[in-house]
């Protein structure tokens, strides 16, 4: 080592001996203030960003269903021919049935309990269609929900042939 | 005190972050005026170094001296400037004069304020790796990885900044 490296280790101290520029300590504290004014700036707008995300998500999660169904569903609820050709025709081979089941059933007396408690449980199945039809359109046409509503023709159907089974009953009983 | 609450005191207490800076801007401003020679950039490079050591002081890991840390900070600040200003550290054309080629007798008469004085003289190249591995300690390997230069360009100017001080200091004498 040099006699003058030697010299600078030995002096190391003095030579951080430099007078600061006057007035140093006041441009720190104002650019301290300047950073917090930033920082806090940065807070409040990754707040702001945050609030607007989780708008999005919610409003997303809300639109999407309706988004991702066929075009023509338009409110808060879908039938099984909106969902495909193969659905729609299962739809149409059961509400025909329904349909044409329904009208043999028109003199049917309903003073019998049997049929009393049959008429309800169909009232009560074609109230839980209308639900499953509001379930399809929200969970973007599950098939959980197709096979729920498919299950539910097959069921009114099925009572619908025990009410036809009991008219064909009366009808014999009274000729 | 534990770390940790100081740790959160310099980051939120500004009562505590002015007593930090008046304690250590001496040391941080020396380093980077011997840095950048430029009275005005050093005390806007120190501060920054300052507000943003404040501001990561989490990542303080407390196995050094609180102001070495920031001094750290202050010359990587002030080395990327230089670098965004393309100083060339690693040029020989730089160097006027000559010194490299000759060798000045090192009597060993020196003083603080001619050395200083000397210092601010050097090309900046020079006075960089020259302040760098005499101040900073940084040997030349770590020099040479900062400055993006050779090992052996960075020795090279440390030896003829030595040279060039010698010989200034020479001639205040004469």
């Amino acid at each position: 080592m040099s006699d003058l490296e030697k010299f600078i280790k030995k002096e190391r101290d003095s030579f951080d001996e430099e007078p600061l520029p006057l007035g140093h300590e006041n441009r720190f504290l104002m650019k301290t203030e300047k950073q917090k004014i930033e920082n806090e700036n940065r807070v409040r707008f990754w707040r702001v960003a945050a609030a607007i995300t989780v708008l999005l998500l919610a409003g997303g999660s809300l639109l999407l269903p309706r988004f991702n169904s066929p075009v023509d569903v338009q409110y808060g609820s879908m039938a099984l021919s909106d969902v495909s050709s193969d659905m729609a025709n299962i739809e149409l081979y059961y509400t025909s049935k329904l349909e044409e089941k329904y009208k043999g059933l028109q003199e049917l007396s309903e003073t019998n309990t049997e049929v009393k408690s049959l008429f309800y449980e169909l009232t009560f199945l074609n109230e839980e269609y209308d639900n499953l039809e509001r379930e399809l359109y929200r969970s973007g046409t599950s098939d959980r929900v197709i096979l729920a509503m498919i299950e539910n023709f097959r069921l009114r159907l099925k009572i619908m042939e025990e009410l036809e089974k009991i008219k064909n009953e009366q009808l014999s009983e009274s000729s | 005190m534990e770390i940790s609450l100081i740790k959160k005191q310099l980051k939120t207490d500004r009562r505590v972050q002015t007593d930090v800076y008046n304690a250590c801007c001496r040391r941080v401003y020396a380093s980077c005026l011997r840095i950048l020679n430029d009275p005005h950039e050093a005390e806007d490079f120190m501060q920054e170094a300052f507000i943003q050591a404040f501001d990561r002081i989490d990542s303080f890991r407390g196995d050094s001296r609180l102001a070495s840390w920031i001094c750290r900070i202050a010359i990587n600040k002030c080395l990327d400037h230089l670098k965004k200003r393309k100083v060339p550290f690693d040029m020989d054309a730089e160097f006027e004069g000559g010194a490299e080629n000759h060798h000045y007798e090192d009597e060993g008469s020196y003083d603080v304020d001619r050395i200083k004085r000397a210092m601010k003289d050097l090309p900046e190249g020079c006075r960089v790796v020259f302040s760098l591995h005499l101040f900073e300690d940084m040997d030349h390997k770590s020099i040479s990885k900062h400055l993006g230069i050779k090992e052996a360009s960075s020795r090279a100017q440390f030896a003829r900044a030595k040279n060039r001080i010698i010989e200034l200091v020479k001639e205040t004498y004469v």
